[in-house]
């Protein structure tokens, strides 16, 4: 019988739909209910804070520093901070021998406010954060950038290209843009040439919209958001080598006088050795091809030693807004 | 082992065919519906992972907590399939997250199993670890089937944005494939055993009763009509063929009986030839004494009336029982070697028509002969000659004082017989008497004429030597008998006896051709 064959091929075929019944099954049940790893979503534990930073408490003493925490001031969105300013500080902790953090914050306030209670080591801050800084005397000048020729901080009065507006006499009514309450030539500039005008700005502008930035002001220009807005010079003059359209959709119709550009500080409290290292890393960095093209990015030449007597028109017309607003109506935020 | 049925043949071998193939198409065809299903799910969940990566890239950088935990959130909400979300730096520690009085532990291994150690809060001695390659990770939670999709933010250098999404969908349509699957084989099982089940019936039981049938065969008794069953068409015809073969055994069977019995009656006609030779050469000697007496007797000049009125008598009388008594002799006789010789055709025909035409004419025949072709035969020249005596005897005694009487023999060859013909114009043999007539001891003519046994003696001389003799009807309306010889190619006589039919065969085609004619 077992001659004839059929009955040891039905055999094999027996055991070979055993096998792909099997092969089957597994390859449909892999699919279906998936032999995954089990993850029980209900045990849960809190999660732990970041370590603290270095705060005032230990401030001036000679503790051996991990990290350099290195804050910059989002005169651009966040986002082009981060992209612009993260091989800078990368470079800077490389020389100083420590892990680099680079520090954002949504507004100048929270930049200023870290740089006084020291968890930020070093800050790269608008002019108008430093004059706001000066007086509670917990911040000072670590050095100040020197921009390639062509490059001047200064504020200007962006509006819509077919604009009738020809000067801060005319923003009578308006929608007006500022970066952030604490920037020079996003925000102090354009009040005090207002006020100095016999303008009451509050009164005198239609609507105030703070954008947080000033590329965010320059767009909402552009898109024709606002009726005008007030930028820094050095921000605007970056966008139009990365946008050169842009000219198309806005004009200059103002700009102020130059001020001492957007320095580097350090808290006070800063362990003076430290800060004499840094400072001399900073002030040395276009010395190195790397730095050099990383400076150049940032339209930077280089960091020199910091000339205080720059920031004084600065800090003068800080004071004036100041007190002039203080008594009348200080702009208060409104979000865009 | 014993075979199959072919039921089980078809349950069990067409079950394992219909099930690999509903495994290996079904199985083809879940696994594609799964994946379509599991790329859409992946697709729409790295869209929406990626939508929520740019929102929370600006909270990420400038560390804002509480917004970042309400963009998460908000995402959990506005999005069904979404069941958490959170941010992981590129260390590992969860800066953000959706989840409820603290943070899973162990989803943090799942998702990102590159990383050792998890959830410890960001070190800054730490060494930087590797990227997390994969960007999407299945797997099971106490929530469900869950998937997480991973996007980097900023390359991975401010961490990754991990959102899980429900797999319920998948896992509920694989599960629908899977009952679909099975459904797909229980139906073509059922059909299997359906059509194994109609098959058996109109095929497997059938030929079992055909088996059944058959098997009773040798033990009589089965009609034809027995192989009547209900099947297939081939089972018809195989019933049909089965019947017609039954049918051909029966006649066959019946034929060899009548071949018994005729082999029961010749073997009785010998016992009686032997007994009627010994019985004849018995009374031939003392009655050729007798004759001779009567001779003497019939030869004495002084005889008295009475003998010469009953002497003649008697002399007759003894000499037909001579005659009588020599041809029972001659019948029984045991045929010697033919004394063959090469004999030519119209030699025959003539010299025995020389013989006999003047009695026949005194009998009121008419007589003619014709001989076509020159050929010769090979045979007893005596045993011919005796033998067409006989018939042309025969056939004047049936047609003798009939007006107009007429008689034809004739000599034709073709390639391999030479054909002697006695025709007559009678009224010829009746149908049901064409082979009885051969038979010994039968006549036709009145009782004393004749013994019934010339044409038995003469057919049994003809076939000795190779030849036969049959019947034929004739033109000229009457019998025509047909002596058949075999035909001598060359002169010299030899005859080659492969070439030579036997006496049967050659009997029986012509016998058939008379038929015919």
């Amino acid at each position: 019988m077992c001659g004839r064959g059929w009955p040891i091929r039905t055999l094999v075929l027996v055991v070979a739909l055993m096998v792909v019944g099997l092969i089957g099954l597994r390859v449909i049940a892999s699919w279906a209910t998936s032999e995954q790893p089990f993850v029980d979503l209900s045990l849960r534990a809190p999660v732990p804070r970041a370590t603290p930073r270095r705060g005032a408490e230990t401030a001036g003493r000679s503790i051996p520093k991990a990290a350099l925490h290195f804050a910059v001031a989002t005169m651009v969105s966040a986002q082009r901070t981060f992209v612009s300013y993260q091989d800078l500080v990368r470079l800077v902790g490389e020389e100083m021998g420590l892990e680099s953090h680079l520090v954002l914050r949504s507004s100048y306030a929270q930049v200023r406010e870290a740089l006084e209670a020291g968890t930020v080591d070093v800050a790269f801050v608008c002019t108008g954060t430093y004059v706001h800084a000066r007086d509670r005397g917990r911040v000072e000048l670590l050095a100040q950038p020197e921009f390639r020729e062509g490059l001047t901080y200064r504020s200007l009065l962006l509006v819509p290209r077919g604009s009738s507006i020809q000067g801060p006499d005319d923003l009578g009514g308006i929608t007006m843009a500022f970066s952030d309450p604490e920037s020079n030539t996003g925000c102090l500039v354009p009040q005090a040439e207002l006020l100095r005008r016999g303008h009451q700005p509050t009164q005198f502008l239609g609507r105030i919209v703070f954008t947080g930035s000033h590329d965010r002001s320059v767009e909402a220009v552009a898109s024709g958001m606002v009726d005008a807005a007030a930028v820094d010079a050095l921000v605007f003059q970056s966008m139009l080598e990365g946008n050169p359209t842009l000219n198309e959709r806005v004009r200059i119709a103002w700009q102020s006088e130059v001020f001492g550009p957007p320095p580097l500080v350090v808290p006070t409290a800063l362990d003076p050795e430290f800060k004499r290292r840094l400072q001399q890393v900073i002030l040395s960095l276009h010395q190195k091809p790397v730095a050099r093209a990383v400076l150049g990015e940032l339209g930077i030449v280089r960091f020199v030693k910091p000339r205080e007597e720059e920031y004084e028109s600065a800090y003068q017309l800080f004071t004036t807004v100041h007190s002039r607003l203080a008594s009348g109506a200080r702009p208060t935020r409104r979000e865009p | 082992m014993r075979p199959w049925t072919l039921g089980r043949l078809i349950t069990w071998g067409g079950s394992a065919r219909v099930l690999v193939l509903v495994l290996v198409v079904g199985g083809y065809a879940s696994w594609r519906v799964l994946q379509a299903t599991e790329r859409e799910l992946q697709e729409r969940a790295k869209g929406v992972a990626r939508t929520l990566a740019a929102q929370v890239l600006d909270p990420v950088l400038t560390e804002n907590q509480l917004t970042l935990v309400e963009i998460l959130r908000q995402a959990t909400k506005t999005e069904p399939d979404v069941r958490y979300a959170f941010v992981a730096s590129s260390r590992s520690r969860v800066l953000a997250h959706t989840f409820e009085g603290g943070f899973p532990v162990a989803l943090l291994e799942a998702a990102v199993p590159k990383l050792s150690s998890p959830a410890v809060p960001g070190a800054e001695g730490d060494p930087p670890p590797a990227q997390p390659s994969p960007n999407s990770v299945r797997f099971d939670s106490s929530d469900g089937p869950l998937l997480d999709v991973a996007v980097p933010l900023f390359e991975g250098q401010l961490g990754w944005l991990h959102v899980g999404f429900s797999r319920r969908q998948v896992v509920a349509e694989g599960r629908r494939v899977t009952v679909v699957l099975v459904g797909a084989f229980a139906v073509a099982l059922g059909l299997m055993l359906w059509m194994a089940r109609a098959i058996g019936r109109r095929v497997g039981a059938p030929l079992a009763e055909l088996g059944r049938v058959a098997s009773r065969v040798p033990s009589g008794g089965v009609l034809p009509e027995d192989f009547h069953v209900e099947g297939t068409a081939e089972v018809r015809e195989l019933a049909q063929a089965f019947a017609t073969m039954v049918a051909d055994l029966r006649q066959l069977e019946a034929e060899r009986e009548a071949t018994a019995r005729r082999m029961s009656s010749t073997e009785r006609l010998a016992a009686v030839g032997e007994l009627a030779a010994g019985l004849a050469h018995e009374v031939i000697n003392p009655l050729d004494g007798v004759i001779e007496c009567v001779r003497h007797l019939s030869a004495d000049p002084e005889q008295s009336e009475r003998a010469k009125r009953f002497l003649p008598l008697a002399r007759d009388g003894l000499t037909r029982i001579e005659r009588v008594m020599r041809q029972m002799l001659a019948f029984a006789r045991t045929p010697g070697p033919a004394a063959a010789e090469v004999c030519h055709v119209g030699e025959l025909v003539r010299g025995v028509a020389g013989l006999v035409q003047g009695r026949l004419a005194k009998r009121g025949v008419e007589l003619s002969w014709a001989v076509a072709g020159d050929c010769s035969c090979l045979c007893d020249r005596q045993s011919v000659e005796q033998a067409l005596l006989n018939l042309i005897l025969n056939a004047s005694d049936a047609i003798e004082g009939r007006p107009g009487a007429k008689m034809r023999l004739g000599g034709q060859c073709d390639d391999r017989w030479v054909r002697l013909t006695v025709e007559d114009n009678g009224s010829g043999v009746p149908g049901e008497l064409r082979e009885k007539i051969f038979e010994p001891f039968f006549t036709t003519k009145e009782p004393g004429r004749g013994t019934g046994l010339g044409l038995t003696v003469s057919r049994q001389n003809l076939r000795h030597c190779g030849g036969d003799i049959v019947l034929d009807g004739s033109p000229l309306g009457g019998a025509c008998f047909v002596m058949l010889l075999p035909k001598v190619t060359d002169q010299t006589g030899a005859c080659d006896r492969e070439q030579c039919p036997g006496p049967t065969g050659a009997a029986q085609a012509d016998s058939q051709k008379g038929e015919e004619r």
